[in-house]
């Protein structure tokens, strides 16, 4: 290998600390607008009538718009029930009821004050499993059940009586703001062909390409998707950034203006959707021996007003409910219900931080419970190569969970501090070390979910620079550089030849999302194939350079030789003559690439099959000093093992291990998204709690490489798994310390000092909030 | 930020004579960290803007060993943490300032501002009419109170932010005040009022009088002090609970000390009966926790904050635990 695995600079780098990179803000025209947006004032009401005169009357207010003057749909997501303005209700706080275009921000929002809106207010409900009830008031139509997945395998009954005992938990995890430091924003305008251009920050560009073409009425040809540089996303500027951008493109619709519309933090925080909040009540029968014999689980995951992703997100949970261990009977029935919360939909860990923190906080009372370590009996219940899976799945590639197991507790020495908490000596001090193991697997891509597949495009210009487009897209994580690298290795040239063109709706065939840590892997895969169905032009002009019509052909450093056996054999020419020779011969050095699996299968009955075309593995330990006289929990070191496949640079997969573990110990310790009687109070940074850089600990990261056959070199994935057991790990960890088993996240000081949340048990009567009356 | 009238005296004399003449619409200006954001976010609207930079002679440290410790009001707050004097014999004050705010602020930021800066309550600092800013309510009281004061509250209920103020009381600190044609010095202890006693202000300041100096006296070698800050995460933050203390230790007895809480009141807090109760205390880990039972009896904790309670005793403990040798059980 050339240049994959190397640590290479991101070619994006330059631009972000110089500040020449365009985030969506920074996009400005001459005679722009600004738009504001009316607030529901009631979780759950009807709309009687809106009364918009007095704002359209005010001078300098260009357009007023209610769902009434969407030309086409006013309706997107999955469950095509995301309104792009509140139509017949409102169902949580964020909906937005009316826009407003003006000649000034300050007018803007003038003229959303004038806007009267008559309620009829409804009964609303905001915990789901209340909703799920039967006399609970109705969200949708349909009721308030989204979606019900279940697993059946073997016969849980017997399970449980071939048991030696029962181990039985209820855990709770709460609602996590994804906190992407730059707010939703776009701009949109008329362009000269009676189209629109939407410029905005926006995670999956195609997704949001559709929505805002069906409520323009237009054909998707006719609106253009660019894609600004995107400050930081996290799954979370899905139908967000979305619902923000069409009501910019609406206006800009109807003044023929520009139209530029931004999120404040409390605007973003207000109307995006969250990671799940999820009630797990988990059974599991065992041995004495450590072994399962049956694992029951029944979850309910708060999906709010919408639909959005929770359908997906349950599946991934049920798929990965029962952990990476062997478990010949189980039970698993996973509910998504609306309430009048706001939405929850896709973030990163997608349905698996949930589960994983009340698995691994299983097996941690299970080692518990038989006397033997946590890593103990992780390695007697944990898979292998050709294990079976709870959905019926045999893994046959190289499984490497164990291998991560010991490598984690190996760096971090885990099983003698382990031994070392527990004594008397740590226990009698005020201030108490801790130790804490996890592991999981993870499904890699979207699995069963739908259709796999992306484009890229390869072009080598006349000079020989290069430039490469791809439907999958950077949202900081790194996308651009591991694909140029991918392509740089194809090539045999220095990255320094590459630049990474901005995605855009109609420069690569829809790539799907960029989401499920599939960026790698399948936007990497179709890059490959595109340098390579490039190369394979050149090649034919090699072989009439060569006269040699069998030859094969070594790229490297820059030039390219004969292949000899496997060796390098004669050079034939540099990089840049052979590009002008093809562009000599009529032969454009221009090709796309389409990377495609469709290797997985489901039965919605049973629960069973092959949900994903290939896993990845992991494991953490995280070390802790608990306060017992405050509750305060210090992180102080965090090791992270993952197998990755193959790293493609491994500066960028460090980089994703310790955003993930910060990320995930802010799950695990101090973020929640508080809302109460369905508004939101955390609605800025400053109750907000997110870790600080003064918070994260010392951090090793360990990269295992087993390349898989399914990926480019080899590569799998990293975004999602380096976050996603990082808060049982600490968990674990405070257990040790404590011998208090955390059920509740986020571990914060009242539920590590006292064992339960501090909650306000009477309303509110007034708020910090700067956005609107309520 | 609206037009104001920028002054910059020569003098203190010139200063407290401009102050003096327009004192409800004039600011004093000295590091600016504090004022810049009231003036940013429209919580004060002065008409005048004075500025005590040019002020000779409130820059210095002076340390007169066996004596005191006498500091400019102009002194920056990393000049504090930082001077080896005070790392030596001031470890409190050295540690407070060392934790005050972030590096930036604390280049900037000097001694006298910090001690006269406006509260932190997220009331006062919104777009909320609350009593200190002349309204008629203070929204704490029903509203989100989880930061606000369990104790010397009402009908106001916010808690002084400082750190280095805790500290000061704590070390018998004193505070030179000037103003034309006079000047004054009183402890620190009588240099904060009460929202009972004054809702409008959060010291005694007078039109025209200007802080000039902290004294502190130098402890002999067997005054102990430290200072412990209480932030729920790692991060450059006002102290949520924090509290110092000073204490005399002789013959396995403490003779005396000082217990001072912050982030629990509107001022400095500072209890008589546990300062009284500290006399002659040994150092039994059974005695820490019975001193722990009286700390912040009279608390009249709002909806929302009565964990701050036990966090401030637990927190003493652990500061005296951290001071001196305690005998287990």
């Amino acid at each position: 290998m050339n240049i994959i695995g190397k640590r290479e600079p991101r070619v994006d780098a330059l631009g972000k600390v110089t500040g020449a990179a365009k985030f969506a803000d920074d996009y400005n025209m001459p005679h722009q607008l600004y738009a504001a947006v009316k607030y529901a004032e009631f979780p759950h009401a009807e709309i009687v009538s809106v009364d918009t005169a007095k704002a359209a009357a005010l001078s300098g207010v260009q357009a007023v718009l209610t769902a009434k003057d969407v030309p086409g749909s006013n309706r997107f997501g999955l469950g095509g029930d995301i309104r792009i303005l509140a139509d017949d209700r409102t169902r949580y706080l964020g909906d937005v009821v009316a826009v407003v275009a003006a000649e000034s921000r300050a007018l803007a929002a003038q003229a959303i004050d004038l806007i009267e809106v008559t309620y009829k207010e409804l009964p609303a409900v905001f915990h789901p499993e209340e909703a799920l009830k039967e006399d609970a008031p109705k969200i949708h139509e349909q009721g308030n059940e989204i979606v019900h997945h279940k697993l059946r395998r073997g016969n849980v009954e017997q399970g449980f009586a071939e048991a030696d005992f029962i181990l039985e938990h209820r855990f709770t995890t709460q609602a996590i703001e994804h906190s992407y430091i730059e707010p939703e924003a776009a701009l949109a305008y008329p362009d000269e062909q009676d189209g629109f251009v939407v410029i905005g920050s926006l995670q999956n560009f195609y997704t949001s390409h559709k929505a805002i073409a069906a409520a323009l009425d237009l054909p998707l040809s006719k609106v253009q998707i660019i894609q600004s540089t995107m400050g930081g996303s996290f799954g979370g500027k899905d139908e967000s950034a979305t619902m923000l951008a069409a009501r910019a493109a609406l206006l800009a619709q109807k003044t023929g203006r520009p139209v530029k519309m931004l999120n404040s933090r409390e605007d973003s925080i207000r109307q995006s959707y969250k990671r799940h909040p999820y009630i797990l009540y988990y059974k599991w029968g065992c041995r004495y021996d450590g072994s399962i014999t049956a694992m029951e689980l029944k979850a309910i995951a708060d999906g709010g007003a919408y639909v959005s992703m929770s359908p997906f997100v349950t599946w991934r949970s049920v798929v990965q409910a029962t952990g990476p261990y062997h478990c010949p009977n189980v039970k698993t029935d996973l509910y998504a219900a609306f309430t009048n919360n706001n939405f929850t939909g896709a973030m990163r860990g997608f349905g698996s931080p949930q589960v994983n923190f009340a698995i691994e906080s299983m097996m941690d009372e299970l080692a518990e419970q038989v006397g033997k370590s946590p890593l103990a009996v992780r390695l007697l219940n944990g898979f292998e190569t050709g294990s079976v899976t709870a959905t019926g799945q045999r893994l046959n590639h190289e499984v490497s969970l164990k291998h991560a197991l010991l490598e984690a507790a190996s760096a971090s020495y885990y099983g003698k501090k382990w031994a070392e908490n527990r004594l008397t000596k740590n226990k009698s001090n005020p201030i108490r070390k801790g130790i804490g193991i996890s592991c999981a697997y993870r499904g890699v891509s979207l699995g069963a979910e739908g259709v796999d597949a992306a484009s890229a495009v390869v072009y080598i210009q006349p000079d020989g620079s290069v430039n490469v487009s791809s439907g999958i897209i950077d949202m900081g994580q790194g996308a651009q550089t591991a694909m140029s690298q991918i392509v740089a290795e194809v090539l045999g040239i220095n990255l320094n030849r590459l630049r990474f063109l901005q995605p855009d709706s109609g420069r690569v065939a829809d790539s799907g999302p960029t989401v499920a840590s599939r960026g790698t892997i399948m936007g990497g895969g179709a890059a490959k194939i595109a340098a390579e169905n490039v190369r394979a032009v050149m090649e034919k002009t090699l072989r009439e350079m060569t006269e040699q019509e069998q030859a094969d052909f070594l790229f490297e450093n820059e030039e390219i030789f004969l292949k000899k056996g496997n060796g390098k054999g004669k050079r034939v020419a540099g990089f840049d003559e052979v590009v002008a020779r093809c562009y000599a011969k009529g032969r454009p050095l221009f090709a796309s690439g389409v990377r495609h699996i469709a290797e997985t299968n489901w039965d919605e009955e049973t629960g069973q099959g092959d949900a994903y075309f290939t896993y990845v593995y992991g494991a953490n330990v995280a070390e802790v000093e608990v306060d017992t006289e405050t509750g305060r929990v210090d992180v102080t070191k965090f090791y992270s093992v993952h197998d990755v496949g193959r790293a493609i640079n491994r500066s960028m997969v460090e980089g994703q291990i310790y955003g993930g573990v910060a990320m995930g110990m802010g799950y695990g310790i101090m973020e929640e998204f508080i809302q109460e009687e369905g508004q939101a109070k955390t609605l800025n940074f400053d109750e907000y709690y997110i870790p600080t850089a003064l918070d994260v600990p010392y951090m090793k990261a360990i990269i295992l490489e087993n390349p898989d056959a399914k990926g480019p070199f080899g590569a799998k994935s990293i975004g999602e798994p380096a976050l996603e057991m990082a808060a049982p790990a600490i968990a674990n960890a405070i257990f040790n310390a404590t011998g208090k088993r955390i059920l509740n996240l986020p571990a914060n000081l009242e539920e590590v000092l006292l064992g339960k949340k501090l909650r306000r048990k009477t309303p509110r009567a007034s708020v910090s909030c700067k956005i609107g009356p309520l | 930020m609206k037009p104001f009238v920028y002054h910059q005296p020569k003098s203190i004399e010139e200063a407290s004579v401009l102050s003096a003449k327009n004192w409800e619409e004039a600011v004093l200006f000295a590091g600016g960290t504090d004022v810049l954001g009231l003036l940013k976010d429209g919580i004060e609207e002065p008409k005048e803007v004075i500025n005590l930079k040019g002020l000779e002679g409130l820059d210095q440290i002076d340390f007169t060993k066996g004596k005191e410790l006498r500091i400019g009001a102009l002194v920056k707050i990393a000049q504090i943490a930082e001077h080896p004097a005070i790392k030596q014999s001031f470890p409190a004050l050295a540690q407070a300032a060392a934790q005050t705010a972030s590096p930036q602020l604390r280049n900037m930021g000097t001694i006298g501002g910090n001690i006269c800066q406006r509260p932190r309550c997220w009331y006062f600092r919104g777009d909320f009419h609350c009593l200190r800013k002349g309204g008629d309510e203070c929204f704490a009281v029903e509203g989100e109170n989880k930061y606000h004061c369990v104790i010397g509250g009402g009908p106001c209920y916010i808690v002084h932010p400082s750190d280095l103020t805790v500290v000061l009381q704590a070390l018998g600190a004193k505070v030179t005040i000037v103003w034309k044609g006079g000047q004054k010095t009183v402890p620190t202890s009588q240099f904060f009022v009460l929202p009972e006693e004054d809702l409008y202000r959060e010291n005694i300041l007078k039109p025209g009088e200007i802080v000039t100096h902290i004294h502190i006296p130098v402890p002999d070698s067997k005054m102990k002090s430290g200072y412990l800050k209480f932030k729920e995460r790692d991060v450059w933050d006002f102290a949520v609970v924090s509290v110092a203390a000073s204490v005399r230790i002789a013959n396995g007895r403490i003779e005396s000390g000082r217990i001072v809480f912050g982030g629990v009141a509107p001022k400095p807090w500072e209890e008589e009966t546990l300062n009284r109760e500290l006399k002659g205390l040994p150092l039994k880990d059974a005695d820490l926790q019975k001193l722990k039972a009286l700390a912040l009896k009279e608390a009249e904790p709002l909806e929302q904050n009565a964990y701050k309670i036990p966090l401030a005793r637990n927190l003493m403990l652990s500061l005296l635990k951290e001071l001196m040798p305690i005998i287990p059980n």
